[in-house]
């Protein structure tokens, strides 16, 4: 009987505003195994963002209930942003060592081993930088580190990969799922893109358009180096899943 | 390229150089007028005095110690009274991101504080601070403290909900996101409401000297009006003028370090570069 970081039972968002209601999350129920990576996948709009929110606390869904374990919560929490925003009075170092200041574990040992993670991400010299000069995959590598250095044992990561070059973002999906793997982090992992959610996952959930409700449940078992995130796609589950998963987000009705 | 960066700078310093003289130019033209006016008849002379007068009047008052000594008593009381009512204001205006309902509850108690004006408090000033320097630089201190508050309230509120978020979902308390990410967020409002303040400041510790002084630029103008001594009151409002400017560019020069006060204020000591 494995044990749940998270347990979402019939979640329900609707957003009011003047023009009417939208109802972006109807009867969601999903639980997150300790220790995995958790994807939810979904077509755009359909209220995973939300539902990520909503597992962080900063939205109250409008039904539902919401259950995350209190001593992982404790442990500490880490969200990374779509937007990969970065404070922009701070520079490339003080921006990632956010995570160890607000947790009071800053020392001249984390600042050095921070400084190695910032140079291992191939940011190596832009430590004093501003994050105006930086790129937007730049500043979302800085995003990362920012929240993976906080040494969390709840992820929650919004797109984190969507503003980065292809071959960059394979290699950072590869030591990604490593150090997740590594840490034991229960990590829930929002994205659109179905081949990444493949290598990354143990549990794949797909959302339908909205209003969003669960319409599978996969846990991909890739047999040819599940570790790579290139190599890996020589394997033969991977093509079948995605077709799978195509299948389940193509729009229907009408075409 | 270098001879193309060579070449603007050389543009840019010889239209700042065009400004100033016209500047200069708008500047003679209006003394040469005036002086002749000035000399036009006894009736005007004393109306409005005369910029040679003036400027003897200033230097008498230079040579005498005078002015430096009224100067510095009046920006004295001004700076001090500027400090305290902008620190006062600042701190108690981002505390206020705290709690909406303190906010909302304080709010047209603010407004009908602020829209007061500084002169109907002149009589409970001297009941509560005297008539000496303590109390020009209540005035003063009364002037500002409701600028900054608002300015710093209005730039804690504004503060971006994404920046918040970013420690937010590191699990943050509430202090931290006060720390890391309202008072740097907000700096550039209090800064601008220090620059604001300099003004009221000034017009604080002024008011302060009409109502009662035996030094101060405000009470040399005071006594030279009384004594139809035109010259002398503009010469010291010279003084008053240098005063601003001289407070103006200090607290620009504070606002252009400002990346220095984000982190002394905001990021610890190990991290600073």
């Amino acid at each position: 009987m494995p044990e749940f970081d998270i347990a979402v039972e019939g979640v329900s968002h609707i957003y009011k505003s003047k023009d009417g209601e939208v109802v972006a999350l109807e009867d969601v129920s999903l639980e997150i195994p300790r220790g995995t990576l958790f994807s939810i996948v979904g077509p755009s709009g359909c209220g995973k963002s939300t539902l990520l929110r909503i597992m962080l606390g900063f939205l109250r869904p409008t039904n539902g209930t919401i259950h995350v374990a209190e001593e992982r919560r404790r442990q500490g929490v880490a969200y990374i942003q779509q937007s990969a925003p970065l404070l922009p009075w701070r520079t490339l170092l003080q921006n990632a060592s956010l995570g160890l200041e607000v947790r009071w574990r800053l020392s001249d040992v984390r600042v050095n081993a921070l400084r190695e993670e910032i140079a291992s991400f191939g940011l190596g010299g832009f430590e004093d930088h501003l994050p105006g000069t930086l790129s937007g995959g730049m500043r979302q590598r800085v995003a990362l580190i920012r929240a993976l250095e906080s040494q969390p044992a709840l992820l929650f990561c919004d797109e984190p990969f969507a503003a980065i070059d292809f071959v960059t973002r394979l290699d950072l999906n590869t030591r990604f799922k490593d150090l997740c793997r590594v840490r034991r982090l229960t990590t829930v992992f929002v994205t659109h893109n179905i081949e990444e959610a493949i290598f990354l996952s143990d549990i794949i959930v797909v959302l339908s358009p909205r209003p969003g409700s669960v319409v599978k449940t996969y846990t991909p078992r890739l047999s040819i180096s599940p570790t790579d995130a290139v190599e890996s796609r020589k394997s033969p589950e991977f093509g079948e899943l995605f077709a799978q998963i195509w299948n389940d987000l193509r729009p229907r009705g009408g075409r | 390229m270098k001879d193309c960066k060579d070449r603007m700078r050389a543009h840019a310093m010889k239209s700042r150089l065009k400004v100033a003289l016209v500047r200069i130019a708008i500047l003679l033209v209006i003394l040469a007028i005036w002086e002749v006016l000035g000399r036009s008849s006894r009736e005007v002379f004393f109306a409005i005095g005369s910029p040679f007068e003036i400027a003897r009047e200033f230097a008498d008052l230079l040579v005498r110690g005078e002015l430096v000594r009224h100067f510095s008593v009046t920006g004295a009381e001004a700076l001090i009274g500027l400090l305290i009512g902008t620190f006062v204001g600042s701190v108690a205006g981002l505390l206020l991101w705290y709690s909406d309902l303190v906010d909302r509850v304080l709010r047209p108690f603010v407004l009908g504080l602020g829209t007061l004006p500084i002169f109907a408090f002149a009589p409970l000033m001297i009941i509560w601070f005297g008539i000496d320097f303590k109390m020009k630089v209540a005035m003063a201190a009364f002037s500002t403290v409701f600028v900054s508050f608002s300015q710093a309230r209005r730039g804690a509120t504004l503060v971006s909900g994404e920046y918040v978020e970013i420690l937010k979902g590191l699990n943050a308390g509430r202090s931290s996101v006060f720390r890391k990410i309202v008072i740097p967020g907000a700096l550039d409002w209090v800064l601008g409401s220090m620059r604001l303040n300099v003004g009221f400041a000034l017009l604080g510790a002024f008011i302060g000297e009409f109502i009662s002084a035996d030094q101060g630029l405000g009470y040399v103008i005071l006594r030279a009006g009384s004594l139809y001594n035109i010259p002398r009151a503009f010469a010291a409002s010279i003084g008053i003028i240098v005063l601003a400017l001289t407070f103006d560019w200090a607290a620009r020069l504070v606002e252009s370090r400002r990346h220095i006060l984000v982190q002394v204020l905001s990021v610890p000591r190990r991290l600073w570069i």
